[in-house]
């Protein structure tokens, strides 16, 4: 009510002060000329405005030029126009009773400015401080209020008639809502206070169909759902009860689980750790993953993490082989006590044992490989000795059965011989010298002694050779041979002769030895076409345990060494196993007996000693005789007495010889010569 | 062709000058006139303003010019070519003018633009003289008035100087030879400008 009584005013003022503010604006031009018709025409224009009671036009010294008065009965107040007004466009206004009437009204009062056009600010800001603003009248204006008060009394009495009924109606309202929600109400305290007390299966009873019912039927339905939630609660606890029981046994028997797998973890590792095979976890690409301490000894690494750095193909002996053996790995799914080199940080390579298996995926890809390696370097080495002392000792059987077979054949063709050549030459003087018989003799005796050479060859090497052993210096007895070797060798061919001076002495046939020596020099010469080196050399050498032991047939004890060695075209290991067998010859047919090597082979085997080949082809041959030295003193050669023709005699001689033809030859020869 | 003509009322010479056998009296005081009594109403004027379309009066401000100069005046002439040029013209008129003379121009005074140019006299106190006893009463400061019976009476002369023989050839057109004066009193209060007693009973008419 008073919001609309002052919004009242507020128009009532806007509206005079849209008129006054009309009339001021268009008022200058009369003010300045004071121009009564011009004004008066201005104010004589607000007669059709009602609310306008009196307009009055004053000058600026407030001299009124004109005034205009539309209600007869009022009398214009001079109140504010008395008031001291400013320059500016401020309104002044007031309200007033009208003695005569007893009427309010508002007087308002608006100056007249006048601005100058030349408004110094907006040409020149500096020139003058401030516009030329002044005011060259006032406008006064007064209005009615009657309009104003009659609707604000009709307003206030419908506002107070409206506010009385609906007072009243809100009142009723009140008083039947009041009533109808209180009892529902109670009801639902007093079962409000039963579920405070934990009673769920109480149902308030339902009187109407209005919110309260609803609220009630959703109580009823909230009581009935609580308690199977109770129900469903007590349900649900006991479940997680019984579920948080197993679960707490669970866990107990997870952290049992754990604790064991940890132990399990920490034996296996202390396993992995400790077991001096090689371990080892690596990916196809080579990638090592994991190795354990013993196999990075093994390969010689200074520690694991640089031989985790390295790619596993760089372990092979030969880095390409790991291709073959992933297919083989990944084909078989492993493989078992496979035997493979390896190669060491220090680029040594040993041999290993392998046992491998191949990880794959549920998709069958190959994840890693894992196995372990078993350093068998050792016995790898064990077994190629062996293998040398097998090859040797069959060699040495071979060589045996040789000897047996050629010696006993050798023996009775001796025998044989032995017979042709003693008839030849018993019957060679009984023939004349131009007797034609006598040169077929001759022949037969000369075919009979190249047969007996070569059976004592034969002999020889089966060791049935008649030795005449001395205990000899071989120093002294290769210097002997000097001349001849050097004749034998030719000029094309230089010896070098390496002699040890304080050499042992040996026992043994010395024609048989100067044989020897005499028998390799020719081999040396017949390897060396072109000319070359020949070396022989003495030494005394002590043959360990250790060299008995990778040498078939060789007694530990101390030896005189005799090498030769030439810079020839060497042999190929096949030709080696066979050199010392009868008739076993390299050279063209004709040129070679095939009797040479195996003869000086059964000279040095009859003396106790031992003879070993080296050599390769193109890089020469090295032949080095074993004898066992004697402490024994030199012996004296003994002079050869060479005598002219069989001595004669009379006794009677008992001759013992199983073979026949030997037997009867050399009666005949006894008796020749006198014995009977 | 050859019977002279006398004229009275016309407010231009121009197309009087043009003929052989024409003369009289016209509606236009010269300008010395009027800027001596200019100095009897504002002493201390020194410079004063004018509006004016070149078209029009291009001839006749450069003569004011030289004759405002020759009387210690200087005249601060505003061209205006269009009536859309008014309003800065009038503000350009207010730096230096001390007063606004009106000169005969129909693009700058018209009943159109009457108001404007009084209530911009007003605002600015720039006092306006007027050409006419109407502009006076609408608030100019004063005009020169013309002796309408006089002028009359100057005419009769010349005319009867023609009946007598003179030659109408040898006769100059002449300006009024008296002059009167409307004072707007209203306007000197509004401007503050102090006026004479004696230019107040000498004046024509008052407002």
């Amino acid at each position: 009510m008073h919001a609309e009584v002052k919004n009242s005013y507020k128009e009532l003022l806007n509206h005079g002060q849209t008129i006054a503010d009309m009339v001021s604006k268009n008022s200058e031009y009369g003010i300045y000329t004071e121009n009564q018709e011009s004004l008066l025409n201005l104010v004589g224009s607000l007669a059709v405005d009602t609310n306008v009671a009196y307009v009055s036009i004053f000058n600026q010294d407030r001299r009124q030029l004109v005034h205009k008065i539309f209600k007869p009965s009022v009398q214009i107040p001079s109140s504010l126009l008395n008031k001291n007004v400013g320059l500016t466009s401020q309104v002044l206004h007031e309200e007033f009773i009208n003695k005569e009437d007893g009427k309010r009204y508002v007087d308002i009062l608006v100056p007249v400015v006048s601005v100058a056009k030349n408004d110094p600010i907006e040409i020149f800001p500096t020139v003058q401080g401030t516009p030329q603003r002044k005011t060259v009248g006032y406008v006064q204006i007064g209005l009615t209020q009657e309009g104003f008060h009659k609707r604000i009394n009709q307003f206030f009495i419908s506002a107070l008639l409206f506010t009385f009924w609906i007072a009243l109606l809100g009142v009723l309202i009140t008083l039947l809502i009041t009533r109808k929600i209180t009892s529902p109400l109670k009801r639902l305290k007093l079962a409000t206070q039963d579920i405070s007390e934990g009673k769920f299966d109480h149902q308030i009873k339902m009187e109407t169909s209005d919110e309260i019912s609803d609220l009630t039927r959703s109580f009823n339905h909230m009581l009935e759902n609580l308690s199977n939630y109770r129900t469903q609660i007590e349900d649900r606890n006991a479940e997680l009860t019984a579920a948080n029981q197993q679960m707490r046994q669970e866990i107990a028997e997870r952290k049992r689980a754990e604790e064991a797998m940890r132990k399990a973890e920490a034996r296996y590792r202390s396993l992995f750790e400790r077991i001096p095979l090689g371990l080892y976890r690596t990916a196809p690409s080579g990638q090592i993953l994991d190795v354990n301490p013993a196999l990075v000894k093994m390969l010689g690494y200074p520690d694991r993490e640089s031989l985790l750095a390295t790619n596993a193909g760089n372990t092979y002996a030969n880095p390409p082989d790991r291709i073959q053996w992933k297919a083989l790995v990944e084909h078989e799914g492993g493989v078992r006590n496979y035997e493979k080199q390896l190669c060491r940080h220090d680029r040594t390579i040993i041999w290993v044992e392998e046992n491998t298996q191949t990880v794959r995926d549920a998709k069958g890809q190959v994840l890693f490989y894992e196995g372990s390696f078993k350093d068998i370097t050792e016995r790898k080495q064990v077994e190629k000795e062996k293998a040398v002392l097998e090859e040797q000792f069959r060699q040495s059987q071979k060589m045996e059965a040789i000897g047996q077979l050629a010696g006993g054949i050798a023996h009775d063709f001796n025998n044989l011989l032995t017979v042709i050549k003693g008839y030849s030459q018993l019957s060679i003087p009984d023939l004349k010298e131009n007797d034609p018989l006598r040169e077929n003799i001759v022949e037969i005796e000369s075919a009979a002694d190249r047969a007996a050479n070569l059976t004592r060859q034969i002999l020889a090497f089966s060791r049935r050779q008649v030795m005449e052993m001395k205990v000899l210096d071989v120093n002294t007895l290769l210097r002997d041979l000097d001349k001849m070797l050097r004749r034998v060798i030719g000029e094309d061919i230089e010896l070098v002769t390496l002699f040890a001076s304080d050499l042992g002495r040996v026992k043994t046939d010395p024609g048989q030895i100067e044989q020897v020596v005499m028998n390799l020099a020719v081999n040396a010469r017949d390897a060396m076409p072109n000319g070359g080196k020949l070396t022989i050399e003495t030494a005394n050498v002590e043959l360990d345990e250790a060299y008995a032991l990778s040498h078939i047939s060789v007694v530990p004890g101390r030896y005189v060494m005799l090498s030769v060695s030439d810079a020839g075209v060497g042999m190929t290991p096949e030709v080696r196993d066979h050199i010392f067998e009868p008739f076993f010859t390299t050279k063209d047919r004709g040129k070679g007996t095939g009797l040479g090597l195996s003869t000086v082979y059964g000279i040095v085997k009859q003396s106790d000693g031992n003879i070993w080949v080296y050599s390769e082809p193109g890089h020469g041959t090295t032949f080095k005789i074993y004898l066992p030295r004697v402490d024994e003193p030199l012996e004296e050669a003994r002079e050869r007495v060479v005598k002219d023709g069989l001595p004669l005699g009379r006794e009677t001689i008992l001759l013992v010889e199983d073979e026949k033809e030997v037997r009867r030859l050399t009666t005949k020869i006894l008796e020749k010569q006198g014995y009977s | 062709m050859d019977i002279p003509i006398v004229a009275g009322m016309i407010l231009r010479a121009g197309p009087l000058r043009r003929t052989s056998n024409g003369t009289g009296v016209i509606l236009e005081f010269p300008f010395d006139t009027q800027f001596k009594w200019l100095q009897r109403f504002l002493p201390h004027v020194k410079t004063v303003g004018v509006i004016y379309n070149p078209k029009e009066n291009q001839e006749r401000i450069e003569s004011a010019s030289k004759i405002a100069s020759k009387m210690g005046l200087k005249l601060d002439a505003q061209k205006a070519n269009l009536p859309q040029d008014l309003p800065d013209a009038l503000k350009n008129l207010t730096k230096n003018a001390d007063v606004f003379w009106g000169i005969p121009d129909n693009l700058v005074l018209n009943p159109q633009t009457a108001k404007q140019i009084l209530l911009f006299s007003f605002q600015n106190r720039v006092p306006f003289i007027g050409l006419s006893s109407s502009w006076v009463k609408a608030g100019a400061l004063y005009s020169l008035d013309w002796d309408y019976g006089d002028i009359g009476a100057q005419c009769g002369e010349m005319a009867l100087k023609v009946s007598q023989g003179a030659s109408i050839s040898s006769m100059p057109i002449m300006a009024p030879r008296n002059v009167n004066y409307v004072l707007n009193l209203i306007t000197a209060a509004q401007l503050k400008v102090n006026i004479s007693e004696e230019l107040i009973r000498g004046a024509r008419q008052t407002f």
